[in-house]
């Protein structure tokens, strides 16, 4: 009996296959039991794309939201292909960093905020109500090749892709250094175009306040300034669709975020 | 902030007078700075000059502010500086030494040997920013034309310190610099460098030396003919001979030096550590002072600035007002550095004492203590509850000495319970024994309670011991144990009319800490009691 059980399940598991990949969640909808995620390439089977997979029932899609970064495997078969052991990144902390007291959870509503940009012109969040807005939080002496450059690489791309409504805000956490004409400067090594990419500075009090509503913590050490790392965007209606931690996501997968539905 | 005022009031206050842990030394930044660098002013430059191969007279001239700036061991800009020495002449390799030097560990031998013992690690200064600078200026050297022999052997030096080998890099370190010298006697830069390397301080309570601090000495004295206005010279002058029974011959090193580098924030602050431990405190206090203000100009102007070094010198300007019996100054120096909020890294340490904050709160506890004023202390609000191990222990203690005075020793007794309890969780907590000083001072605490049980004998015996242990401690500044024991010993026995003990006492503690305001006040104290008993004025 034990013979026969062993071999159906190896009969049945050399019918289907396993491949690990790592994506970001564009969208999960737990009603429907599906993941849409923008993958990397997955060897020896397929490109990076954006797709919708079933998830296995043993999946909590309650965990996810769009922008959490996951590890999985595509469990594919004959008849179709699911998504399973969905892992999250869990971002690692070495030390423990305090949550800011103002900051929002996703589908909360943004409040508006006032900045000056690389230009010298006030900004008001709500300016761009009816787009989405894409942020994230840089300085320009950051000499990080894999946190702030990578951040800022990652919107250029987005930037020149011209995606319908969509508008880029990156945030210097070194307001006083990083005056209009410093962001200015860092604008056009990054042949921004002042309109739908546009860098913002303000106030210590006032970035501390925008940052600490996405989450974004940051303090000086000696030469340095330590923060931690996040990518949200807002939706049309104001209200906060989606978070990234960390900068170690591929450009590509950020414009599959802004062009799905958020 | 409020020290601002403080640090021109001070400044003012001396104007018309004559010019005159560890985070001593500002730490190399976290990660390799920004270009571009500029030529800075009064950083010393005019006074160093290693002539290095390069087509460009701007690299030499970056080159040689970087080596001014390492020798105030200003890291950062230092590494700054080389850098934009690299980048005017990318085949050049000894801005590439420098940067191997710069953006590790760079400090006096004796701070390496405190470090390591104290914190039970190796800061070799091993970083992997530094050893490839190392290699880089050895593949660079290697060049056909591109480096002589001297920078070679310079860069030697920098190899073997920064470079794992197997053997140990401050031995190799030191070996590499003496093939120099003996080759090229004349070199001022590797002397300075050995120099820095041989001090290992000297051991308390006699000022012993230790093997290679006297040596170092001896190279800083012809240096100091050589090199007369060299600011290497000068700040290891004060480095080598801080601690030693011959401090005040660094007296010259201290005007000069804050002459020379006038732009620097420690060069600024280090003549302070031979004032404040020769007896003058004036200068100790003018010198901290005027580096907290450069400093501060410096965190307002740079947002990436640290704090670290600022707690460290205004820790020191509040020991030195404390010391010198200006108790509300030191108070409020210490309660300015209470404002500055450490941040996550610096609160996630379980017994790091040096941030800002943490060296701001010691320094309170120290100058409520020297203050006496113990109602103020016993409040409960003067001194802020920092809930960690080391200073919930000195808490407890402060506030039992404040209780023993009083004569209150049921609750005196009951404080040195809480202390026991924080020592007895210590290890659990920090996985690190008490540090050596919190023990002595339970000792300490206990002749206090002694005192005010009436008994004295037991009391003063007690403390002759505390102060035994305390004056053994490894030498630190501002020291980390708050005031002399033998002061304690001296107020105890005045108190019980013991003039002999007392004066004996008072006595030993101005032979360690020269001019200390208490002990003046105590000794005037004993000589007007005794001229009382005698009905003749006594002689001291």
């Amino acid at each position: 009996m034990r013979v026969w059980l062993l071999g159906c399940v190896a009969i049945l598991s050399g019918c289907a296959k396993h491949y690990r990949a790592e994506g970001l969640v564009l969208r999960a909808d737990p009603a429907r039991r599906t993941v849409l995620v923008s993958h990397r390439a997955i060897d020896g089977y397929m490109p990076a794309m954006a797709m919708n997979l079933p998830a296995g029932k043993r999946e909590n899609l309650s965990a996810l939201s769009p922008g959490t970064r996951i590890d999985f495997d595509l469990h594919v078969s004959k008849t179709e292909s699911t998504i399973r052991r969905i892992r999250p990144r869990a971002v690692k902390e070495e030390i423990p960093i305090p949550r800011p007291a103002n900051q929002l959870a996703i589908g909360a509503a943004v409040p508006d905020f006032t900045l000056t940009d690389q230009a010298g012109r006030t900004v008001h969040l709500s300016d761009f109500r009816g787009r989405r807005v894409a942020i994230d939080f840089i300085y320009t002496r950051c000499p990080l090749p894999d946190v702030c450059p990578r951040l800022s690489a990652n919107f250029s791309y987005v930037a020149r892709r011209a995606i319908t409504d969509v508008v880029l805000l990156s945030i210097t956490l070194d307001p006083v250094y990083d005056r209009p004409d410093v962001l200015a400067a860092y604008a056009r090594r990054y042949q921004a175009d002042g309109e739908r990419w546009r860098f913002l500075t303000g106030s210590s009090e006032q970035i501390r306040d925008v940052a600490g509503l996405f989450g974004t913590v940051y303090w000086t050490e000696e030469g340095s300034l330590s923060h931690t790392v996040a990518t949200v965007v807002i939706s049309r209606e104001g209200k906060l669709a989606a978070r990234i931690e960390g900068s170690q996501y591929r450009a590509e997968q950020l414009r599959d975020l802004l062009q799905s539905e958020l | 902030m409020k020290l601002a005022l403080y640090a021109i009031l001070a400044l003012s206050a001396f104007a018309q007078t004559k010019p005159s842990p560890d985070l001593c030394v500002p730490p190399p930044s976290g990660t390799a700075p920004m270009l571009p660098a500029k030529i800075m002013e009064g950083m010393g430059t005019q006074f160093v000059h290693l002539p290095i191969t390069t087509s460009n007279p701007k690299a030499q001239e970056f080159f040689d502010q970087g080596l001014a700036q390492l020798h105030s061991f200003w890291a950062l800009e230092a590494e700054r500086s080389f850098r934009q020495a690299a980048e005017l002449d990318p085949q050049a390799p000894m801005p590439w030494f420098g940067v191997a030097l710069a953006a590790a560990e760079y400090r006096p031998r004796f701070q390496i040997d405190q470090l390591s013992e104290a914190f039970g690690r190796d800061p070799r200064g091993l970083s992997s920013r530094a050893a490839e600078a190392a290699k880089r200026a050895q593949e660079l050297a290697a060049v056909d034309g591109k480096a002589t022999d001297l920078e070679k052997m310079y860069i030697a030096a920098a190899v073997a310190r920064r470079v794992p080998s197997g053997r140990d890099v401050h031995e190799a370190y030191i070996d590499a610099l003496r093939i120099l010298i003996a080759k090229y006697p004349k070199e001022i830069e590797a002397r300075t460098f050995l120099a820095l390397h041989l001090m290992r301080g000297f051991e308390l309570p006699d000022r012993t030396p230790r093997p290679g601090s006297m040596e170092a000495a001896y190279i800083l004295r012809q240096l100091m003919k050589e090199a007369p206005d060299h600011p290497g010279v000068h700040h290891y002058v004060i480095h080598g001979f801080e601690g030693s029974t011959f401090a005040k011959d660094a007296w010259h090193s201290c005007e000069r030096y804050a002459e020379v580098v006038w732009n620097i924030p420690h060069a600024l602050h280090m003549p302070g550590h031979i004032y404040s431990q020769t007896g003058k405190f004036l200068e100790g206090e003018k010198a901290f002072a005027s580096a907290a203000v450069n400093e501060m100009g410096r965190m307002k102007a740079d947002s990436l600035y640290g704090s670290s070094h600022h707690g460290h010198n205004v820790h020191y300007l509040s020991t030195t007002y404390a010391f010198d019996g200006k108790y509300d100054l030191a108070k409020d120096a210490a309660r300015s550095l209470l404002e500055i909020a450490e941040n996550p890294r610096e609160k996630a340490s379980l017994d790091a004492n040096n941030s800002a904050y943490r060296q701001g709160w010691f320094a309170l506890m120290r100058a409520l203590l020297l203050s006496e004023n113990w109602d103020e202390i016993l409040d409960g609000k003067s001194l802020p509850v920092y809930d960690r191990p080391r200073e919930n222990a000195w808490r407890h203690w402060l506030t039992g000495i404040a209780y023993a005075a009083k004569g209150d020793a049921v609750r005196a007794t009951e404080a040195a319970h809480q202390m026991d309890a924080v020592l007895k969780d210590y290890e659990n907590v920090v996985k690190r024994k008490p540090p050596v000083e919190l023990t002595i001072a339970r000792e300490e605490l206990k002749g206090h309670i002694l005192a005010a049980e009436g008994k004295t004998k037991h009391a003063l015996e007690t403390l002759e011991s505390a102060s035994r242990n305390q004056r053994k401690l490894r030498y630190s500044e501002p020291p980390y144990y708050p005031r002399p024991v033998s002061e304690a010993i001296g107020e105890t026995a005045l108190r019980a009319g013991k003039l002999p003990e007392a004066e004996s006492a008072f006595r030993v503690t101005l032979e360690d800490l020269p001019a200390s305001a208490r002990s003046v006040a105590g000794l005037a104290e004993v000589r007007k009691r005794s001229a009382k008993a005698t009905g003749a004025a006594a002689e001291f």
